[in-house]
């Protein structure tokens, strides 16, 4: 009953897009209108930690390695771990919006994880090639929180995290199990049958 | 719920640039995954000749789950925004 990888890739994915769609519309309107239904202010940060708890299972369940266990394990509690900042930050809990900081860490330790867990160098072969591209995408988009923290109101650095978290989604659906995405260069690259 | 949306978006968004991003970025976002299901019909597994996969790939539908995304979005976050932002900008 465990789903194909690909399977994996494509639900996270719908988080993703839902993340983008979030940070969209809260800079259209403005946090003031955002935040008139309470729970609208938690919704990011909810799906973020949610996110980070639906890892897990991927970890759990995702056992073929040491390293995509221990990297998915990783990747689970930083992402739980902004997710819950954030939550403090919209409950007014905590105040300083250098936690948003930690939304840097998890997507350097994000970035970390998806380089390590699929090291070889393989970039013809679609898994190899996307799981590059996704962990140095994150890695760079670390720069937009580290902007929000300092200057919580930018547009700039929230849309920049919004067209992250789009690109990443369609990263992730571009996941494949078999389909090869450079196949024509090296005959080691397998083509889908 | 369809009198509501006939009601709410289209006084809002005709009224400013903010509403327009609000009530479109669903349907956009729907709309580019029906374009997908359009490109790529492979994407669409229960369309496979030969049949793939079992429930998971009938769960997982890639142009599908892009879809849905954006109908739920719309309906669960934008409406309910619209109608904020009605109220703020009668007020």
């Amino acid at each position: 009953m465990q789903p194909p990888p690909e399977v994996v890739h494509w639900l996270f994915s719908t988080g993703f897009i839902l993340l983008g769609l979030f940070l969209v519309c809260e800079v259209a309107v403005g946090p003031e209108v955002w935040r008139k239904r309470a729970w609208r202010a938690y919704l990011w940060p909810g799906f973020l930690f949610g996110m980070g708890m639906f890892m897990w299972a991927v970890s759990v369940f995702f056992t073929t390695s040491t390293v995509h266990m221990i990297a998915h394990g990783i990747w689970a509690q930083a992402m739980m771990f902004a997710g819950a900042c954030l939550l403090g930050l919209a409950r007014g809990k905590l105040r300083s919006p250098l936690w948003t900081l930690t939304v840097a860490a998890a997507f350097l330790v994000s970035g970390s994880a998806t380089l390590l867990h699929e090291s070889q160098g393989w970039l013809f072969s679609r898994s190899s090639f996307l799981h590059h591209l996704e962990g140095w995408a994150a890695i760079g988009a670390a720069v937009f929180p580290i902007g929000l923290s300092f200057l919580p109101r930018s547009r700039f650095f929230s849309l920049g995290l919004a067209a992250v978290f789009f690109f990443i989604a369609v990263l992730l659906l571009c996941h494949r199990d078999i389909a090869a995405i450079f196949g024509h260069i090296s005959p080691e690259a397998r083509v889908a049958k | 719920m369809a009198a509501r949306i006939d009601r709410i978006v289209p006084a809002v968004a005709r009224r400013s640039r903010r509403g327009l991003v609000v009530a479109g970025v669903g349907p956009l976002t729907s709309l580019a995954g029906l374009a997908w299901a359009f490109v790529q019909p492979w994407r669409i597994t229960f369309l496979h000749p030969y049949g793939k996969g079992g429930f998971w790939y009938l769960l997982g539908e890639p142009p599908l789950l892009v879809i849905l995304v954006g109908i739920l979005f719309h309906w669960f976050v934008a409406l309910p925004l619209l109608e904020d932002l009605a109220g703020e900008e009668d007020a």
